[in-house]
């Protein structure tokens, strides 16, 4: 088997710090919140539109609009040719060197190991033929692909980037007690991932630990993503420390 | 006017028309899938926060504008001169990598669009004997591996790198600061990127065809070279060199950046550079050629794990 370290380590640069939760960071997802809040404006807005939300977001990295891993992200599930091949090795490495490090701190949240790891469902109009891109990166992790059950299909909803919905996806069977670990690539609002979240809980499954690559951050939007941004990139990335083990 | 050549030239109209950074624009017409689609307004799957700046582009763009660019690539192609844009087959693959790819480039000679083989040598134009010799013993090196050198046809490094790849038998690539059709620069490398075309490489520009050398060409050129490596060498270049800056790019890519040991011995931003992940310090030549296996190579049905 292959190690991720060569694959990920010249990538480290284009990886930004995710700070612990507390004063002036998001309780969810990591990102700014408005001055004197616990909660950011976006997970704010679309934890209210589904019953059951996860209060639990872990990034492994926040990236800006117009940044190298924001590319990554999108261009990974382009398919044909060497570089989208190359994109999607690198977004597997990611997810193979953080479980590496960081499953037990996903499990700490959830109150035990996942049963389960799955992940979002494409919610383009047309869908993509085949097996979803973030899905192979996921069966090609060693500690995720025995775990991984394609759980959610999309609902009746249509979600759309500040809406969410409990009946945007379903689940096709009752999850008898499982814990699960849902994941995805991306978070801007939070409006899918929640959505996805709340299906899960609604269909048995006690605990849910959502684990995103990138954390979309705007350093504009207020002074709390500036100054998490700018502490962030004055330090080196590190797969050493996750966002619930840093002190 | 065929399909492909439409759409060629609502690229390049498109980009003229341009609000913001040139790649903004290749992202969005590459999002797409059409650049004409975009300027007939017809619904694309985009992006929220790119779906502003689509109407924005699309709104600037009168149907002349498509015929202008139209003539201007019929002109430029009639001179042994290719255009490449970011929708099309041979759009080179490790341009792909980045984020901030160029819309189009303009080529004479032969590009290599699916290989993955190729590394940049950039230096000072001051340089030293020492450097250049370095720079040589690399590209021959590099030549001999069959790896594709790029380098900017400057003076100094630049000029004693792509030189020592054509004498070892190599490929050698020039991404330019001037446009295509403009008098090469430095004057006295006209001959060199002719032998470089000759042998089997190429001349790279991302500019207008007739763009003269103007200072803020330099730093995006560096952008498109490090982008169609696979790493970049910095043979010899103090902290306000054009190659130090490419050093910085390469790192922005995700792309190895080598440093020959002379160079972390005399530089102190290249000591600071040393030690961060991606970077290796090159004593040899096969400490590039190790690190462009990893990129390369990377098999299709690997699983990752520790």
């Amino acid at each position: 088997m292959a190690t991720a370290a060569p694959y990920t380590d010249p990538y480290l640069h284009t990886y930004t710090t995710v700070p612990a939760a507390g004063p002036g960071v998001c309780a969810v997802c990591h990102s700014g919140p408005g001055p004197g809040y616990a909660v950011c404006f976006s997970c704010q807005a679309v934890m209210r539109q589904v019953s059951h939300p996860v209060l639990n977001v872990i990034p492994i990295s926040l990236y800006t609009l117009n940044s190298q891993l924001w590319h990554v992200l999108r261009h990974y599930k382009d398919g044909s040719g060497r570089s989208a091949e190359l994109l999607a090795t690198q977004v597997a490495a990611i997810l193979a060197r953080f479980t590496a490090r960081h499953l037990p701190c996903v499990a700490a949240v959830l109150g035990g190991d996942p049963a389960v790891v799955t992940s979002v469902p494409s919610t383009r109009p047309q869908p993509r033929l085949g097996r979803h891109p973030l899905e192979t990166a996921i069966m090609r992790v060693g500690r995720l692909a025995p775990l991984y059950r394609p759980l959610l299909a999309r609902g009746p909803v249509y979600v759309d980037h500040n809406r969410a919905d409990d009946d945007a996806f379903t689940v096709p069977r009752r999850l008898g007690g499982e814990r699960v670990l849902l994941l995805d690539d991306t978070l801007t609002t939070g409006a899918r991932l929640q959505s996805a979240a709340s299906a899960l809980r609604r269909h048995g499954a006690p605990a849910v630990a959502a684990v995103v690559i990138g954390r979309v951050i705007d350093p504009e939007w207020n002074g709390n993503c500036r100054r998490i941004w700018d502490q962030a990139r004055a330090a080196q990335f590190t797969f050493d420390q996750c966002c619930l083990c840093r002190g | 006017m065929d399909e492909p050549m439409r759409e060629q030239a609502a690229v390049l109209a498109l980009v003229r028309a341009s609000p913001g950074e040139w790649y903004q624009t290749a992202d969005v017409i590459s999002e797409a899938g059409s650049a004409l689609r975009l300027l007939g307004g017809e619904p694309v799957i985009m992006p929220a926060e790119r779906r502003q700046y689509v109407r924005e582009l699309a709104s600037r763009v009168g149907p002349a504008d498509v015929s202008h660019a139209q003539a201007l690539i019929e002109d430029v192609t009639s001179r042994d001169v290719r255009l490449i844009t970011v929708l099309d087959e041979d759009y080179p693959e490790n341009l792909k990598l980045i984020f901030n790819r160029p819309p189009f480039i303009w080529v004479r000679g032969q590009l290599e669009p699916r290989s993955l083989r190729a590394i940049a040598v950039v230096g000072t134009r001051q340089a030293t004997e020492e450097g250049r010799a370095t720079a040589a013993r690399l590209a021959r090196g590099l030549a001999r591996a069959r790896v594709t050198v790029l380098s900017g046809l400057a003076r100094g490094i630049d000029t004693a790198a792509q030189s020592a790849t054509i004498e070892a038998g190599g490929r050698t690539v020039a991404v330019v600061g001037t446009g295509i059709l403009a008098p090469v620069y430095p004057a006295e490398n006209g001959e060199l990127a002719e032998r470089i075309v000759e042998t089997g490489g190429a001349i790279v520009s991302q500019f207008w065809p007739q763009a003269p050398p103007r200072k803020i060409n330099f730093p995006r050129r560096n952008i498109v070279m490090s982008g169609m490596a696979a790493g970049t060498v910095v043979v010899e270049a103090a902290a306000t060199s054009g190659a130090k800056m490419q050093a910085r790019l390469a790192l922005e890519h995700g792309k190895r950046l080598f440093l020959p040991e002379p160079l972390v011995a005399s530089q102190e931003w290249a000591r600071r550079y040393a030690g961060r992940p991606g970077v290796t310090v090159v004593s040899h030549l096969d400490d590039i050629l190790d690190e462009l296996v990893k990129v390369v190579g990377v098999p299709r049905q690997l699983m990752l794990s520790f």
